[in-house]
């Protein structure tokens, strides 16, 4: 029996909090809501702390780029390693490998293509990512018969994510955050005045090697749960959000990944709701994003507000 | 093969999708070239997945009545919707444009994504049609996608041909544009909305999440051949329209094999691959041409500089080369100035012929000229132009050493005393 068949909206709060002891002690397994909170929550924590830089680099759409191309490493993966059912239950190191280096080709590629052979910024990473997705979606159709992965991949099927992968997303989240905390402030000098970095000591270059690699590991782990396209909102909307209220870095980077764990849990949870008052099954990612979407929308419009508020007084947000 | 080819063009079951993706190809490279030289390529990946929630909405709602024309219709209204919220959050939010094409592409995306599970369960027959757009199949074209795209096809030409030259003023500078006269505000409106049409008209053939692949890929092959507008619609039409029919023709010969090839993705990967050739082989703008020319300029230069050694060492060994450096290939060089009558060897000791003499003062001409040019009409000091001319005197032609003479009035002496030799 499902512990969360039939559960409401404010029910599947208290379902949780009951369960949540048997779970860290872990004689209870995780149930399929759980894993999908679980899953989003890490995602969407390593995509707050990731996507604050990458906007402020405008780099946002090379990442869009990137988590495109992550699925050509994944195919090739699947084609060298074709005993295993499903290519998610295969060895998640090298998914994580070739994916890496599928996401380390993009780049090289792009580079030289702007760099050596001159042509312009936007038409190379639009070049270069169509053309691995397409590569990618020719060999899933030709070489396996999960023709169904091209879909997966656009849309995420965090409904079918298992027990077993939450592991390496925790993993996954441990190595982004304890990075990040380490090298916070070179991160942070290296984003906002290079030449200065460079006085300091730091390695604007490789700090910037230090995002896409953690970058590309985040597209991996986020790959399942939420596609190649939905985890751009991941990475975009609520450091977004939160940056109309804040422009200290890491207050917006704290609160963003409150943010995370807010819409991850209201989205699970208003999804039970759906399914269980309404009988109504929808993807659990689509309707997370789009609850992000209106957060932002609402945020907007009460963004008025900041000329009233107290603690805005004197202050200049642009 | 061909028999794969005499079936394509002769039976009439294939005609319908292969002149349709044709046709749906030449208005898509076309509108990606005007993309491209505006350096807005990346806008098409926006707005043709924003297309999505509304291709599912128009067809929930309106599928009755409107059949597939609801599909179409509601992705247009999308489309067009998310290039206002783009233009909006760059104008009045100040947003960057690689953040704004992020955020609406998201957040679009992800309602798309929501309906789309929902649909599935509640109303099948219009999520199959749905699905079919999202990676696109050629086969599930028909008769009336074959009279849309024809219809904008024809449209579109014709409104380049009515309007190219002011649409040229506009690509490449709209202040100017606005400052003659012409409603830029309503070019851009026009731009945006036969974008929009593009898109969505694509979209059952080569389905939207590669649609992008199809804007970018065949201005960048036309770019490496032209430098001209005209030329370069033409041409992005041309490898278009090629890359429809091979994406169409490719399938029919794998399928007698077993294979089941997507044409959506294939046409991508076709013209992607036209590109990325282009930019390599291109004559004149490939990367290989300008390594031969980089290449033949290196060799010039070295052979240059040994006939150079020696009109200032006559009669040297082969050891004294040797020991004056740029070694590399040295025996390759001595060899071909000998056979083209440059050099002559006499008993162990190599010097330059009266061919090579003539050669070798030119090159001194020419160096000397450049200095004393530099010292003259750029006010640059006399002891460091020396380096400038060491490399201006393989590049100078015969055409810019009479203009140096006239300018410099046939000079005799440069800039360190030494005597400029005369032809």
């Amino acid at each position: 029996m499902h512990p969360y068949s039939e559960v409401s909206f404010f029910e599947f709060f208290g379902v949780f909090l009951s369960r949540i002891l048997g779970l860290i002690t872990g004689k209870l397994d995780l149930a399929t809501d759980e894993v999908q909170l679980i899953a989003l929550f890490l995602v969407g924590l390593s995509c707050s702390l990731l996507g604050a830089f990458l906007l402020l680099k405008k780099m946002t759409m090379v990442a869009n780029s990137l988590s495109h191309t992550v699925l050509l490493g994944i195919v090739l993966c699947y084609l060298w390693i074709p005993a295993k059912q499903t290519i998610f239950e295969g060895n998640f190191f090298l998914l994580f490998v070739a994916s890496f280096i599928s996401a380390l080709l993009t780049l090289v590629t792009t580079h030289f293509f702007t760099k050596t052979l001159n042509l312009q910024k936007e038409a190379s990473v639009g070049l270069v990512f169509t053309s691995f997705f397409s590569l990618a979606i020719l060999l899933v159709n030709v070489y396996t018969k999960h023709t169904h992965l091209g879909i997966e991949a656009v849309m995420g099927n965090i409904d079918a994510m298992h027990q077993n992968e939450i592991l390496p997303l925790v993993l996954l989240t441990a190595i982004n955050g304890s990075i990040f905390l380490g090298v916070f402030r070179g991160m942070k000098v290296c984003t906002f005045d290079k030449t200065h970095a460079f006085t300091l000591g730091f390695s604007p270059r490789l700090y910037e090697y230090l995002l896409l690699f953690l970058l590309s590991l985040t597209l991996v782990g986020a790959f399942r749960a939420v596609g190649v396209l939905l985890v751009l909102a991941f990475l975009v909307i609520p450091y977004l959000t939160v940056r109309i209220w804040s422009f200290h870095l890491s207050r917006i980077l704290q609160y963003s990944c409150l943010l995370s764990f807010l819409y991850a849990a209201v989205g699970v949870a208003l999804a039970r709701h759906l399914l269980s008052c309404y009988q109504m099954p929808i993807s659990t990612s689509g309707l997370v994003v789009v609850l992000m979407g209106i957060g932002y929308v609402f945020s907007l419009m009460l963004s008025k507000l900041k000329e009233i508020l107290p603690m805005y007084k004197g202050k200049e947000l642009a | 093969m061909l028999e794969a080819v005499k079936l394509l063009s002769f039976n009439p079951i294939f005609q319908v999708p292969l002149w349709t993706s044709i046709l749906i190809c030449i208005s898509c490279s076309m509108m990606g070239a005007l993309l491209f030289v505006q350096k807005k390529s990346l806008l098409g990946e926006t707005l043709s997945h924003a297309a999505y929630p509304g291709i599912i909405l128009g067809g929930w709602l309106f599928f009755e009545s409107l059949a597939s024309f609801s599909l179409l219709f509601g992705g247009v209204l999308f489309t067009l919707l998310a290039s206002f919220l783009i233009e909006w959050c760059i104008r009045k939010k100040n947003m960057a444009q690689d953040t704004a094409l992020s955020l609406v592409l998201a957040s679009f995306w992800g309602l798309g994504v929501l309906l789309i599970s929902r649909l599935q369960f509640a109303k099948v027959a219009v999520f199959r049609e749905v699905k079919v757009f999202l990676f696109g199949q050629a086969a599930t074209l028909n008769m009336q996608d074959l009279y849309l795209s024809c219809f904008f096809f024809f449209g579109f030409v014709f409104f380049l041909l009515l309007f190219f030259h002011p649409l040229k003023a506009f690509l490449w500078d709209p202040k100017f544009t606005s400052l003659a006269g012409l409603p830029v505000k309503g070019a851009k409106f026009l731009i945006t909305s036969l974008l929009v049409c593009s898109l969505v008209v694509s979209m059952k053939c080569i389905g939207i999440v590669l649609l992008m692949g199809m804007l970018v890929a065949p201005p960048i092959f036309a770019r490496q051949f032209t430098d001209k507008l005209s030329v370069l619609l033409v041409l992005s039409g041309l490898i278009g329209a090629f890359s429809a029919f091979l994406g169409n023709l490719i399938p029919l010969t794998m399928i007698q094999k077993g294979v089941n090839l997507p044409t959506g993705p294939l046409i991508i990967s076709l013209a992607s691959f036209f590109a990325i050739a282009a930019m390599f082989f291109a004559p004149h703008k490939g990367y290989v041409y300008k390594l031969v020319q980089l290449h033949k300029f290196r060799i010039k230069k070295q052979e240059e500089n040994l006939v150079k050694f020696l009109w200032k060492n006559p009669e040297v060994s082969l050891q004294e080369i040797k020991d004056w450096g740029n070694r590399s290939f040295l025996f390759y060089f001595l060899y071909k100035l000998k056979k083209e009558g440059f050099l002559q060897k006499k008993e162990g000791k190599w010097s330059l012929t009266s061919d090579g003499l003539t050669k070798a003062s030119r090159i001194i001409r020419l160096h000397r000229l450049w200095e004393l040019y530099l010292v003259h009409q750029m006010n640059l000091k006399v002891d460091e132009v020396h380096p400038h001319a060491e490399e201006m005197e393989h590049v100078l032609t015969e055409d810019l050493e009479s203009k140096l003479e006239q300018v410099l009035a046939r000079p005799s002496i440069d800039p360190h005393d030494q005597p400029i030799p005369r032809q």
